[in-house]
This record gives C-alpha cells, sequence and structure tokens, in this order.
C-alpha cells in the first residue's frame, strides 16, 4: 500500500471515526435556511435604508431650495456643491458598498463594475419613484407637529434653507423697489431687486409663489443678485403648507363673509 | 470492478449522506483526497500540515453538507471549502498575504479564451510549474494550479475562487508570463 493510500485510508477513518463517536455533527438544514433567510432580510433592509436615504436627500435639497441654486451659473453651482448634505451621500455610499458586498454572492462572475452600476441604478430608480409619493412629505409634516421621534430631527435639520446667502420664502407684497417676502423661520425680508438681478428662470413671478433669492444680506435686507421661481410642484413643503393655509383660510372667508365685504390681508399661519 | 457506490455520482452520494449515510462519506473522501492533496501541496508555499489541513476540510464538508444544493455540481462545492482553508492558512502564516480586495476583479478585461496550449507548450510548462511555481504569488499561482494541474475549466476556477470570469483569464496570463521570467532569472531557459 503506498504512502497516498494510506493517508487516503487514515483521513477517511478519523472523520468517521469522528461522526460515530457523535463528535462530528451535521448542521441542520434548517441552520442553512435560516441563514439564507437572514441573508435576504439583510439585503433587504440594506436596500430599503438606501432608498430611504437616496430619495430622503432628494427632498432635503428640494426642501431647502439647494436644488435649484445651480440654476444661477458657476457661483450657484458652487454652493450648491456646497450645500449637499455630504454626511448622507457619504452614508448613502457605505450602504451601497454594503449592498455590493453581499451581491458579490451572486455576482462574482462579472466584474465589480457592473454590479455596482445595477445597484445604484436600482436604488436611484426605487428612491426617484418615492419622491414621487407623498411619503417625505407627510413625515415632514409628522416631524413639523413632533408626531415623529426619531426621524423628526432628520427632517427637522435639512429643512433649513441652503448656505451661503441663498434664501427661500413666500412673496407677500411688492415695493417699489422690489418685494418683500416671508422666509423660513418666520422672517420678513424685504428683497431689492437691481438691473443686475438675473432671473434664470423668466420674471413671471407673483404675490404667493415661493421663490429661492441669492443675494447679500443686510439685517432684513436682500440685494437680490439672483431670483428664481420655484414651481408647486417642486415647492417645499413648509411654503407649500403656507400656500395652502392661506388659500384655505381666503376660501373660507369667502363662504362666510357678505359678499360686499372687503377680504382681509392675507395673514401668515 | 466497481461497487455499486463507487458508479454514483458525487451529487448522488452526497444526497445519500444528507439522508444519513454517512458511511458513503468515504467514498467522497476517497475520490477528493488525491485531487486536494495535490491542489494543497501546489498551492500552499511548504511547510504547512497538508494532511491536517485536508482532515479539516472533509470535516467542514461534512458539517456543511446539508447546505450542498445536490441539483448543482459537487465538485466547485468542496474546491471552494478547499480554496477558503487553504487561504486562510496562507494568510495566518501572514506570507504573502492573498488580496482582500483585487483592482483585477473592478472592470471587465479583453475574454482571454482558455487555451491549454500545443504538446509542446504544455510539457514546456508542466516543467516551469514544477520548478518555479512555489516563487509565483499566490493570486496568481492558485489559478495555474487549478487550470493546469487540476485541469478545472475557467467557469469552475471562477466559481471556486469567486472572480469574474474574465479575471481568471487575466490572472493566468500573467502567471504564465511571470513564471517564465523566474525561471529564466533561475537559469531554466525556454
Amino acid at each position: 500500500m503506498d504512502s497516498e493510500t494510506k493517508n487516503k485510508n487514515l483521513i477517511a477513518d478519523e472523520v468517521l471515526q469522528k461522526i460515530k463517536g457523535g463528535e462530528l455533527k451535521m448542521l441542520p438544514r434548517s441552520y442553512f435556511i435560516l441563514k439564507a433567510i437572514l441573508y435576504i432580510l439583510a439585503i433587504l433592509i440594506v436596500f430599503g435604508f438606501s432608498i430611504f436615504l437616496a430619495s430622503f436627500i432628494h427632498f432635503t435639497l428640494h426642501a431647502n431650495g439647494a436644488w435649484f441654486l445651480p440654476d444661477f451659473g458657476w457661483p450657484g453651482f458652487a454652493f450648491f456643491l456646497i450645500t449637499l448634505p455630504w454626511a448622507l451621500i457619504l452614508l448613502s455610499l457605505i450602504f451601497i458598498i454594503l449592498l455590493e458586498f453581499f451581491a458579490k454572492k451572486f455576482s462574482y462572475r462579472r466584474p465589480i463594475i457592473y454590479s455596482v452600476l445595477v445597484i445604484v441604478i436600482l436604488v436611484a430608480a426605487s428612491s426617484f419613484a418615492i419622491t414621487k409619493l407623498p411619503m417625505h412629505n407627510n413625515l415632514f409634516k409628522s416631524a413639523e407637529n413632533n408626531k415623529l421621534p426619531f426621524l423628526g430631527m432628520l427632517y427637522k435639520n435639512y429643512r433649513k434653507p441652503p448656505c451661503c446667502n441663498a434664501f427661500i420664502g413666500n412673496i407677500s407684497s411688492t415695493t417699489d423697489t422690489g418685494f418683500i417676502m416671508e422666509g423660513e423661520p418666520n422672517e420678513t425680508l424685504n428683497v431689492l431687486i437691481s438691473p443686475e438681478t438675473i432671473f434664470p428662470r423668466g420674471k413671471d413671478i407673483g404675490i404667493d409663489d415661493t421663490i429661492l433669492v441669492i443675494g447679500e444680506r443686510q439685517g432684513n435686507i436682500i440685494k437680490a443678485q439672483g431670483i428664481r421661481p420655484i414651481s408647486e410642484e417642486d415647492s417645499p413643503p413648509i411654503f407649500l403648507h403656507r400656500q395652502h393655509m392661506k388659500e384655505q383660510f381666503h376660501n373660507q372667508l369667502e363662504n362666510e363673509l357678505p359678499g360686499d365685504m372687503p377680504l382681509p390681508l392675507p395673514l401668515s399661519p | 470492478m466497481k461497487t455499486e457506490n463507487q458508479q454514483k455520482t458525487d451529487e448522488e452520494i452526497a444526497r445519500s449522506v444528507q439522508k444519513g449515510n454517512a458511511d458513503l462519506f468515504a467514498v467522497l473522501i476517497g475520490r477528493y483526497e488525491p485531487k486536494l492533496a495535490r491542489y494543497a501541496r501546489k498551492f500552499m508555499s511548504g511547510n504547512e500540515d497538508i494532511e491536517d489541513l485536508l482532515q479539516e476540510i472533509f470535516v467542514k464538508v461534512y458539517r456543511n453538507i446539508q447546505g450542498f444544493d445536490t441539483t448543482r455540481r459537487f465538485s466547485p462545492w468542496i474546491y471552494r471549502i478547499a480554496h477558503n482553508e487553504f487561504v486562510n492558512a496562507i494568510r495566518k502564516k501572514g506570507k504573502d498575504p492573498l488580496p482582500f480586495f483585487d483592482a483585477d476583479t473592478i472592470f471587465p478585461h479583453p475574454v482571454a479564451k482558455e487555451n491549454p496550449g500545443t504538446d509542446s507548450e504544455k510539457k514546456e510548462l508542466a516543467v516551469m510549474l514544477e520548478k518555479c511555481l512555489g516563487q509565483l504569488n499566490p493570486k496568481y499561482r492558485e489559478p495555474l494550479v487549478l487550470y493546469y494541474i487540476q485541469e478545472l475549466s475557467y467557469q469552475e476556477i471562477s466559481d471556486i475562487m469567486e472572480i469574474p470570469l474574465t479575471t481568471v483569464g487575466v490572472r493566468i496570463m500573467r502567471a504564465k508570463e511571470m513564471l517564465k521570467s523566474i525561471c529564466q532569472n533561475v537559469n531554466l531557459n525556454f
């Protein structure tokens, strides 16, 4: 008997001895089923977090107006980069790496770049679909009413207006030199328009419109370098909420007051 | 003359073992022990206790056999367990550590087709593998061993090492060039 055959028998004998002695046991099938279920669950949870985070980033950029800054050219684009929620973006990247780590078990036959691209497209498409639902607006309203214990802080923190001399609000009245804007948080700003003020989306703006203004602020006066209207669809929920409150208030008064009585001036909520 | 058990496929035997026929596990050990021993001797750098490693592999195979899907092939599954065991042994020694993350696996490479070469090339390579394989980085040594010594396909090597198919081709091609260069340095001219 050669040494290889002897070794073979030796290993087989030792392993079988361990099996028969009860020292070596098979892991039950249920262990592998549970492991597979946990694996799938982990993928779904990480995927869920990723799309929530990606859609939240989209929501928050609209809510604080930062999304519209690139309309003002290079300075606006620079402001936009500064305003981006980098911590959230980094967290999203970590989730994507985690998803790639999970996906590698099934996708190793193809280069990593392909699976990463598939994950990014899936997350982007799913989060885009979520932005079309009222989920974030509803969560935001709950946060505003202090009915969202943990996520509430997140929504409140990221609804703040962008930095870098950018202001968002509703036009409440016009003046000889510009208009009065109700900004956030509930402050009144006097916006001055000059010939140098740019209107990247045209000048078709009026009372109650939500607008984004960039310009230098001194006290409550802003020398507008650029003004951009924000459509109702893109309007941050806090300002949309104010507009709806005003509309409701007016409708109520129209129904309750006699026809010849003048309507009072719009009030802030 | 082959016995009934010897005529059975690996997957059929694995199914019987899953059902509790532990004695049949010896047939699987008999079939794979020489192959895995050769794989270990060529892939590991030398001083490891191959017998202990092999025993540990078969212990893990038995312990995890309920996780084996008998509709798939048994060979890549057991080789994958062996690969993990060998890589862990190399990592423990801290010599020529295998990278956890490799840039080769990120981007696609031009498809390198399977090509074992002509008879004279095979003979030349056999000499090189015999003399200089130990000096090759494990990252390149392993696919070479699996392809030329274990005679596995690129697809099987991809499944065992869990790397893209094109990366297998690229590593084998680079490994052959490196091997040639190593052999030339030790005055084995081809």
